[in-house]
């Protein structure tokens, strides 16, 4: 596949964006000033930036708890992102609605609830209407490995197969549901064999290689719009950290952590850049101070933003 | 004005809503064809016909996705109606109306609409036993975000069930299944809309004041008729809405008769007959000239045999004796 | 030994109250100063305080009754005590024939079945729900029972007189129209009255007037009329002839120092005359206010029994009725009163010439008991020529 390099390196700056907002992430958590869970995406940013970039704003999104890069390259403000996180008036979910499952209609961006899996029949749900629609709009969903065993994921995977929507399902496998791993969970080793199960293409692709993502996603994406239906694409991958911060991850060895830290995606797209010789140790270094100064940004607006009111509590219940 | 059964007016609600806005769509199991005319009891009969297959469509047994995929469909456009075909699968579905549906404005911050009305066939009767006979509306007339609706009458509901369609939130709306082709009623030739969160007075009356909801509520009027003959005037008041319940219907009726019968074919313990009888002890304490009294099913599911369903069901003589004892 | 609530004695000439609302019920706690019952007479509506703190143990004569000053209307006392009932009058409806009824504790109460909506309109009746719950023994107590005990009462105080002829329309002679009947009634046959007139030219002070009028309005809120002009020209007057604002007490002629004068006013039920007081110490702008706000209280019926008590002189406006002249009842015990009629444009000869000035009859009766016919004339014309020469009156105090 083609890619321009001002596309290769649009997506370099995504990865860095990516992995620093999950650092500073951590570090705001750690000090009390976030609201409500943050799951930590470390490892897997290429999953996040390969399926995201170059989206159609009309095309939707479902992002899982883990991943906040997802809604950045939608089009969320990153500065709203963060005040949504704060648990501000004026972020995302304004304070009513956590962050982590806030949408945006306007952009693509759908929110999930609290459940894992159940977003699946939302997203499935979004692509009917689409197809009722007669748009060639593409909706993508994501999962982790264990939303893949909820009845859910059976039920609209099997809509989605025989009415052939318009939908990519991303599944993000991290070898844990929590603490549990795959093989406690499921009796087969890829999940994407699942989507024969269905009528439609199961791909497994190396979830931390970039470009690899974004080929598989792409030609699913182009599938849907031309109308052949669903793609289910498994990115293999690991998350650096536990489940959550709180999560010492003593179900894990310190081998395997190392042996995924050593397959870091951003290292190796960064690698693969300089190869290219559109990256060099200045540039490196330059996007890294223009992303952390984003990010700084992001956070001062936040600490300033207004707390909700007590009285938002009964907003926003039912339409009139 | 003409006469139409309870299901016609179900059938004719959504034949021209769907005519009106083409945003409007109905899925659900086996509403193409059915039995033959259309649903399981030809609720949807003449749709696909009309309205082709794209906007009718039969799913998969897949009582959560179905509720799922039309919150997904609600946000993005359209206008779904979602068919669980028996009430008692409203267990099935209860993560996506409960979890999904009814929380998702909220979730945006008020800024997405969730337009979907969930139907469903409710009630016992018809001795379709413990799992097709269930009225669980106390299941979710906890869950706020929900609207809640169960007609009695064909008039009420064609027009509970265009006002539900054009309402943008979700709603849950129950269709009695013993009324679907045993009830008939009057409708106006023109088109009418019943509006959500309105009581009506189905009969007035001086001395006591008998709520009732559904199937129940023709069995009030048989008690009321039967009180009558001892000179006693009972006014019976439909709460049509569940969630939002009129109070104010309900306030000046007890007002005016002092005296109050709650009946629904739920059972009684744990029904929504406590939420109404704790609001009128709470708001219209003083109003009342006697204690409240409640009508409604033995704790038990619904049995099998029709000798068994008989002794379950309110039915008007258990109205009847309840009125009595608070009259003495 | 309860102690008796009695309806008190207002003064002036009220006779007897209404009992308008209970505010407390039997049973209830008072302290001295509670509030007890609102009672309207035919000048004011008063509420009456407990003198005494203690337990409201009975009330004798329930909401909507009349009762004439003096006579019991509760007992306060402490739990348990002894309640003996005096028979009441035949005017005033019993609450209870039965002798004393015990207090009945909380657990004998909750034997009774009563319903909210019995409580309710007992309560609001003036009703005690145990009398009514004894005279269903065993039954359960609802509305039927209450309302069924209310009329058994009704019955036994109908009044029965004469039937009336067709060809009369028969009023009783009650409230407010009874009180004027024996004041004005009273008046007359203790004060010697006379009448003196003067002829007040009103032009300066027309001019001033309108010259004011917009400026009190928009600075003041108040509607500016003559009014407070003639009050402090009474003043004047009563200055140089206090006796025209004394009382004769007995054998004794009383000068009141202050100047409390009362303006009478007609509310369409009702004569009523709240009192501005110490004319003397204020202004035009305070008196224009004070009068604006009595009127309004008149009108609306919440004049306080303070509002109307210790007048020492009254003015009357009957000008703006359009009235000419007149010889006014003096208001008692007070011993002069001022009438002013309308202000008309006349023809009048001023220096050989006529000229056309907006003129004014002022009438001062008086009581020549006290009074002489001097005085009496002289305090007049000081009167006039305060108004006809008006500015130095809106000088501050």
């Amino acid at each position: 596949m083609e890619i321009a390099d001002k596309d290769l390196l649009q997506m370099y700056r995504w990865m860095v964006l990516g992995r620093k907002f999950e650092e500073r992430t951590i570090e705001l958590l750690k000090l009390g000033k976030l609201v409500g869970f943050h799951h930590p995406n470390i490892g897997q940013e290429a999953v996040d930036v390969g399926t995201c970039y170059r989206l159609r704003k009309d095309d939707t999104i479902m992002p899982t708890h883990r991943g906040k890069g997802k809604y950045l390259l939608k089009g969320v403000d990153i500065k709203i992102m963060m005040a949504g996180m704060f648990g501000r008036r004026n972020g995302s979910g304004k304070g009513r609605g956590p962050a982590s499952h806030s949408g945006d209609n306007a952009i693509g961006l759908l929110a999930g609830t609290g459940l894992i899996g159940s977003g699946i029949p939302i997203s499935t749900g979004a692509a009917l209407a689409m197809k009722l629609q007669k748009k060639d709009s593409v909706a993508l969903h994501f999962f982790g490995d264990g939303a893949s065993n909820r009845g859910d994921f059976h039920e609209a995977l099997n809509i989605a197969g025989v009415m052939k929507l318009p939908i990519v399902y991303v599944c993000d496998n991290n070898c844990y549901a929590m603490s549990v791993p795959q093989a406690c969970a499921m009796a087969i080793s890829d999940i994407a064999i699942r989507a024969a199960g269905y009528g439609f293409p199961g791909v497994v692709v190396d979830g931390n290689d970039l470009l690899a993502v974004y080929e598989a996603t792409q030609e699913a994406i182009s599938r849907a719009r031309r109308g052949d239906g669903p793609t289910l694409i498994e990115c293999k991958t690991y998350r650096w950290m536990g489940h959550s911060i709180n999560d010492p991850a003593v179900y894990r060895s310190a081998e395997e952590v190392e042996a995924w830290k050593a397959k870091c995606p951003v290292r190796r797209f960064e690698a693969l850049l300089q190869r290219k010789g559109l990256l060099d140790g200045a540039k490196v270094e330059e996007i890294s101070r223009s992303v952390s100064e984003e990010i700084e940004e992001a956070v001062r607006f936040a600490e300033s933003s207004p707390l909700p009111l007590p009285e938002d509590t009964l907003l926003g219940v039912y339409a009139d | 004005m003409r006469e139409i059964t309870f299901l016609e007016a179900i059938n004719e609600a959504l034949h021209e809503e769907m005519a009106r806005d083409e945003r409007v769509f109905i899925m659900g199991e086996d509403i193409r064809i059915g039995y033959g005319k259309g649903g399981a009891f030809g609720a949807t009969k003449g749709l696909v016909a009309k309205f082709g297959p794209e906007r009718v469509i039969d799913t998969p047994i897949s009582e959560s996705a179905i509720a799922g995929t039309a919150v997904g469909a609600a946000l993005w456009g359209m206008r779904p109606i979602a068919e669980i075909m028996f009430s008692d699968f409203l267990a099935l579905a209860m993560d996506h109306i409960a979890n999904s549906a009814a929380k998702m404005r909220y979730a945006y911050a008020g800024e997405a609409i969730v337009p979907i009305v969930f139907r469903m066939a409710c009630g016992a009767g018809v001795g379709a036993a413990l799992h097709h006979s269930q009225s669980p509306e106390a299941w979710i007339t906890n869950v706020p975000g929900l609207k809640v609706v169960m007609p009695s009458t064909p008039h009420d509901a064609k027009g509970l069930l265009k006002s539900a369609i054009r309402d943008d939130n979700p709603v849950v709306f129950f269709e009695h299944k013993l009324l679907y082709s045993r009830l008939k009623g009057f409708i106006p030739e023109e088109e009418y809309l019943v509006p959500l969160g309105k009581a009506d007075i189905k009969r007035a009356g001086d001395d006591l004041t008998i709520i009732a909801t559904g199937a129940m509520v023709h069995q009030a009027l048989a008690a009321a008729e039967i009180l009558a003959q001892d000179g006693v005037k009972a006014e019976v008041l439909d709460p049509r809405t569940l969630v939002p319940l009129d109070k104010a219907t309900i306030f000046q009726s007890i007002e005016k008769t002092g005296r109050v019968v709650i009946v629904h074919e739920a059972p009684k313990t744990g029904g929504i007959g406590g939420e109404i009888a704790a609001i009128i002890a709470e708001e219209a304490f003083y109003s009342l000239d006697a204690p409240i009294k409640r009508v409604g099913a033995p704790f038990t599911p619904v049995p099998a045999h029709p000798i068994l369903e008989k002794f379950y069901l309110p039915n008007a003589d258990k109205i009847v004796a309840a009125a009595r004892e608070l009259l003495k | 030994m309860p102690v008796e609530v009695q309806m008190p004695n207002f003064g002036l000439s009220i006779a007897e109250g209404k009992i308008e609302r209970w505010l407390k019920k039997e049973g209830d706690r008072l302290e001295k100063g509670d509030l007890l019952v609102t009672v309207i007479t035919e000048k004011v509506t008063v509420e009456i305080p407990a003198e005494i703190s203690g337990v409201l143990l009975k009330i004798l004569h329930p909401a909507g009754t009349t009762v004439k000053v003096g006579e019991t209307i509760a007992l306060i006392g402490e739990t348990g005590e002894k309640v003996d009932l005096v028979t009441p009058s035949a005017e005033s409806a019993p609450l209870s024939t039965s002798p004393a009824a015990p207090r009945l504790e909380r657990r004998e109460m909750s034997d009774l079945k009563i319903s909210p909506l019995a409580l309710k309109i007992a309560q609001e009746q003036g009703v005690d729900i145990r009398d009514v719950a004894a005279k269903f023994p065993g039954q359960k107590i609802g509305k039927k029972e209450v309302f069924d005990f209310i009329e058994a009462q009704k019955e036994k105080t109908k009044p029965s007189g004469p039937s009336p002829s067709t060809d009369e329309e028969i009023r009783p002679l009650t409230g407010a129209i009874r009180a004027m009947a024996e004041h004005m009634a009273a008046s007359s046959q203790t004060a010697a009255r006379v009448t003196t007139v003067a002829e007040v030219d009103m032009t300066e002070l027309v001019k001033l007037r309108n010259a004011l009028k917009d400026k009190f309005k928009k600075n003041y809120d108040v509607n500016l009329t003559f009014v407070p002009f003639v009050l402090k020209a009474i003043g004047e007057g009563i200055t140089d002839f206090p006796i025209l604002n004394a009382s004769l007490r007995g054998e004794e002629i009383v000068l009141h120092r202050s100047i409390h004068i009362g303006i009478a006013i007609d509310t369409g039920q009702n004569l009523l005359v709240p009192v501005v007081r110490d004319v003397a110490k204020k202004g035009i702008v305070d008196l224009s206010r004070e009068i604006q706000q009595l009127t309004a209280k008149a009108r609306d019926g919440k004049l306080s029994l303070q509002d109307i008590q210790g007048g020492t002189i009254t003015l009357t406006n009957a000008g703006v009725y359009g009235a000419l002249l007149a010889t006014p009842i003096i208001h008692q015990p007070q011993s002069a009163i001022l009438w002013m009629g309308k202000v008309m444009e006349t023809p009048v000869a001023r220096e050989g010439q006529i000229v056309i000035r907006s003129m004014m009859y002022l009438c001062l009766s008086y009581d020549h008991r006290i009074i002489m016919g001097a005085q009496a004339v002289r305090c007049l014309q000081v009167i006039k020529k305060s108004l006809e020469t008006p500015q130095p009156l809106i000088l501050p105090v």
